[in-house]
């Protein structure tokens, strides 16, 4: 038993009348909905969701474990006392005495090395370094 | 082979609807004979017909092929995703029918017995009863059982009183035979792949 299309237009008018009738209504609905795609999400939309999720959820689960805390409570100080100490470094500043716009001097402010509170005795001289001890 | 200038058209659709048209007249048939084949019921293979085409409609822009083949096996892999669930899920889908606003074309007992007549569903009942006939008493019970009763592999072997693989390969081998035998015959069909 064979099939051809030139025979099936023969011989199966029901058919043809469907497939007119089918063609018909695909048709103008395809003119109503020539921009439709299918509500699965497409490849843009997909990454579009991920990077999304990405965007949002990140922060949160980086939050939740306290990436974001200022002070996380799971930091102990070896040296509670350093801790107090912690403060921005003040730049070295001068001032030119002579010579608008160019300075010859510039008075610097002395340098103070603070104390060490978890060095023990921090008073005490430190080390000549090798090779340069008086003889 | 494939209607010439399928392709084309196909791709031509995603800017001028109209062109889906001629899309649809080349491939309508091999797919509705496919269809009402495999679900062995003329209404349902119109119906999955509409829903397939429907859906390709809406997938056209994920047409990446270039040749009139390409674009067959592309719009075959909707039908048979279609077919796949309807076996599935034991009932239709008409998703892409009602995203666009359609249903499939009213059908009384007179086109569905000529749909059957068209996708020759007699011929191959006729061959598969053959064939079945052929089968040896094992193997027919075996196929029986499972493909026609659906039962469970488990109650199959209980039934039988053999292994639950020991039924699994007598109704492999008893699909196998008939497939191997319907190759044979003149109601094969070409499935772009």
């Amino acid at each position: 038993v064979t099939t051809t299309s030139e025979s099936t237009h023969q011989e199966f008018p029901a058919v043809d009348r469907v497939a007119e009738e089918l063609r018909v209504d695909l048709l103008r609905a395809a003119r109503a909905h020539a921009a439709a795609r299918p509500r699965l999400l497409s490849r843009r939309g997909i990454i579009g969701s991920i990077v999304a999720v990405a965007l949002v959820g990140t922060p949160a689960s980086l939050a939740g474990a306290g990436v974001f805390d200022p002070e996380p409570a799971l930091i102990s100080y070896e040296c509670i006392d350093a801790k107090a100490d912690l403060e921005p470094l003040h730049p070295v500043t001068g001032v030119p005495t002579e010579g608008p716009g160019a300075p010859v001097a510039v008075t610097m402010e002395p340098l103070v090395i603070p104390d060490n509170p978890c060095a023990g005795d921090s008073k005490a001289p430190l080390p000549p370094l090798p090779g340069t001890h008086d003889d | 082979m494939p209607p010439q200038g399928s392709a084309e058209h196909l791709k031509r659709s995603v800017r001028d609807p109209e062109a889906f048209g001629p899309f649809y007249e080349a491939h309508f048939r091999d797919v509705l004979r496919y269809l009402t084949r495999r679900s062995s019921d003329g209404h349902t293979g119109l119906d999955l017909t509409a829903e397939t085409f429907a859906q390709a409609y809406l997938s056209r822009r994920g047409f990446r092929g270039a040749t009139d083949e390409e674009a067959a096996a592309w719009l075959f892999r909707i039908a048979k995703r279609q077919l796949a669930r309807y076996l599935r899920k034991g009932r239709l889908e008409r998703r892409a029918l009602a995203r666009l606003g359609l249903e499939p074309p009213p059908v009384d007992s007179e086109t569905e017995r000529e749909i059957e007549r068209f996708a020759q569903l007699d011929e191959i009942r006729a061959a598969l009863g053959a064939e079945l006939d052929g089968l040896s008493p094992a193997h027919r019970a075996a196929l029986q059982l499972r493909v026609i009763e659906e039962l469970p592999y488990r109650e199959v072997a209980r039934r039988l009183s053999i292994s639950e693989p020991a039924a699994r390969a007598r109704v492999s081998r008893a699909l196998r035979t008939l497939a191997d035998a319907l190759e044979q015959r003149p109601i094969r069909e070409e499935i772009p792949a």
